[in-house]
């Protein structure tokens, strides 16, 4: 027996430890929610190198922080981005105003070229409907605005003013279908009217005769009354001839992009 | 009386080390056990019987710091004692590498054992 036992000490020394052990875990299994007195003397010896390595920590965080990681640029780049989209609305507001000026100037411009008492207005609304092309300007009666005033800007024809009240005009657009300009293709002196479709216009009463080819740039006869002579109306795209008649029916894309007005200039009087 | 005084500062410096600094290093996502470590040192080293109270102690101040139940890692630590001084008999102590293959197949079963304690306890921890 005390063979046995000799041969398997160490297997009966550890069988008999680990009895142990699960005597001392299962007594602690039943006491959970105390702290032991061993838990709490481990703790009290370790609480002052757990402080020591917390600052420690602490200091080697905030150094990281401020220094390693470069919070300060993290902060400054959150900054820099909030100055960005700033910059970005003043550039957009910049890019605003240059294209304004740049209509602007086009117009003055355009102006000089016309010579005639000119009223620049702003478009303040469109047509209610989309039946019809018109625009309201924040020029009335007041500046001098009355019916049947030629609307241009500097690429060509607007349209013409069809009701006045005293701070605010309304404005019919040349692609209306209301509105009719006497106008002329500009290399042969084709003469037509020029009416309005929609998105483009047909210029009708063109002589079949006349040779007339695509891109031709058509202009205002001047005979009309309202549209001083040699304003840009737009290009023919479009030739259409039938196989008997008089005339042909030529379609005309606007030089004016008409939805995209915001400035025009009212022409007053015939050109000086 | 002085190994136990020493094998208690080396335990506890490695608790601490391991509580403290290493996840700052390292995350949640790696966390070596250097208790183990230190427990297959003294498997390696160690009587059978003070080997044993050592791992055992270790054990239970690692379970101060880690779980609820006092005695669970001694418990462990102390298997592992015991299963690492019962193999020592089949290795050659001179050589270097028994440390280390000794090492990484306790790892393999430590993380085993791990990742069974994390998933019951719903935590995405890997050791």
């Amino acid at each position: 027996m005390l063979d046995f036992l000799k041969k398997h000490q160490t297997i009966f020394l550890f069988t008999s430890l680990f009895v142990c052990a699960l005597l001392v875990y299962s007594n602690s299994l039943r006491q959970q929610n105390k702290t032991t007195l061993f838990e709490r003397g481990v703790l009290q010896l370790t609480s002052p190198f757990y402080r020591t390595l917390d600052n420690i920590k602490n200091e080697v965080t905030i150094l990281s922080d401020n220094y390693l990681n470069l919070i300060d640029v993290q902060q400054n780049n959150i900054i820099l981005k909030q100055r960005i989209r700033q910059q970005r609305q003043q550039l957009l507001q910049l890019g605003e105003v240059a294209q304004e000026n740049s209509r602007l100037r086009k117009l003055l411009n355009f102006h000089d070229n016309a010579h005639a008492p000119e009223l620049p207005a702003r478009v303040i609304a469109v047509d209610a409907s989309s039946w019809f092309r018109t625009i309201t300007i924040d020029k009335g009666a007041n500046d001098g605005l009355s019916e049947g005033l030629a609307v241009v800007v500097a690429e060509g024809i607007v349209g013409r003013t069809i009701k006045c009240s005293s701070h605010t005009s309304r404005v019919l657009l040349a692609n209306d279908a209301a509105s009719e300009v006497s106008a002329l293709i500009q290399h042969n002196r084709t003469r037509g009217v020029a009416r309005g479709k929609g998105t483009t216009l047909t210029l009708n009463y063109a002589l079949r005769s006349k040779d007339v080819q695509i891109g031709d740039a058509v202009i205002t006869a001047g005979t009309g009354g309202i549209f001083p002579k040699g304003l840009p109306i737009g290009t023919i795209t479009n030739i259409t001839k039938h196989d008997y008649g008089l005339f042909q029916t030529l379609e005309i894309t606007p030089s004016v992009d008409f939805s995209r007005l915001e400035d025009v200039l009212v022409v007053l009087g015939e050109p000086q | 009386m002085k190994r136990l005084v020493l094998y208690l500062i080396v335990g506890i410096a490695s608790i601490l080390t391991q509580t403290s600094i290493l996840p700052l290093l390292f995350g949640l996502t790696l966390r070596p056990d250097l208790i183990l470590l230190l427990v297959l040192y003294i498997g390696l080293n160690e009587t059978p019987l003070a080997g044993a109270f050592y791992a055992w102690l270790l054990g239970c101040i690692l379970d101060v710091f880690c779980g609820t139940t006092l005695g669970l890692n001694g418990m462990i630590m102390l298997l592992i004692f015991c299963s690492i001084y019962i193999g020592r008999r089949q290795l050659n102590l001179k050589n270097d590498l028994v440390l280390p293959s000794t090492l990484l197949s306790l790892l393999r079963a430590r993380s085993h054992y791990n990742k069974r304690k994390t998933s019951n306890q719903g935590l995405k921890i890997w050791h």
